[in-house]
């Protein structure tokens, strides 16, 4: 049963590696579905707004990952 | 013989998994369908832009890229260090269990997600699995070597993309999912 521990780690590691870049995925989500939607955006907003938010995040995270490995 | 018991491990994680896929599948399928969306479709974005981030950074070589001759040759050296060779059928079988489970939980979770979230996939995902699986594992029975030429960044780019833009079919314009959490 020793193979169960690495497994359950690895599930969790599927979805988060890197709290800093999960949270603000999650965060931006609950934005949308609690502070836009409710105002009756038009859905015509509301899906280009959420994948700028997504894309910002990622990008956010390449630019920090890449700027650490420079300083090193 | 240490071939075959190393086949029986690979057997035995995917009888596993098939068990999980079918339990995951049919209690998923009693919850209602907003709630599957929401909780899904935000894993799946999770899961899908963690995989993109990563194929990103390893294209721009910021990280680099993984080398699975590398990985075969250091397993192997931890492999002959772990008994003398009277133990290396259950080391076989062991080694295999426990790397076919742990990446077969990536596998297992794509195929629950796309079923969850556009219901009666769950076979057409699964024989497409199977189908891939199959595959790799006769090409290691018949190379005997690491797939070291399989282009490993594109595909997790590609992977990357589809799963974080994945919409759970049927839905409506106005992102049904997001729209459950404004309402909960």
């Amino acid at each position: 049963m020793s193979w169960i521990k690495p497994v359950l780690r690895e599930i969790f590691g599927l979805f988060v590696d890197d709290v800093s870049f999960a949270v603000p995925i999650l965060v931006w989500l609950l934005v949308v579905a609690v502070a836009v939607l409710p105002l009756g955006t038009s859905a015509n907003w509301v899906e280009p707004l959420l994948f700028l938010g997504l894309a910002a995040v990622l990008m956010r995270r390449v630019l920090s990952r890449t700027a650490q490995t420079r300083r090193r | 013989m240490r071939l075959a018991r190393a086949l029986l491990g690979t057997a035995a994680a995917l009888a596993l998994l098939t068990l999980l896929v079918g339990l995951l599948g049919t209690t998923l399928a009693w919850l209602p369908l907003p709630i599957i969306q929401v909780v899904i479709g935000g894993l799946l974005l999770l899961f899908g832009l963690r995989w993109l981030s990563k194929a990103i950074l390893r294209a721009a070589g910021v990280i680099p890229l993984h080398d699975e001759a590398a990985a075969f040759e250091s397993q192997t050296k931890t492999m002959l260090h772990q008994g003398p060779p009277a133990r290396w059928n259950k080391i076989a079988f062991a080694a295999t269990f426990q790397n076919t489970m742990l990446k077969g939980t990536e596998v297992v979770f794509i195929v629950i997600a796309i079923d969850a979230c556009g219901r009666g996939l769950l076979l057409p995902t699964s024989v497409g699995a199977l189908a891939a699986l199959t595959l790799v594992a006769a090409l290691g029975v018949v190379i005997h070597r690491p797939l070291a030429r399989v282009p490993e960044n594109a595909l997790k780019f590609v992977v990357g993309i589809l799963l974080a833009a994945f919409e759970p079919s049927g839905s409506e314009r106005d992102s049904p999912g997001l729209a459950r959490i404004g309402q909960i």
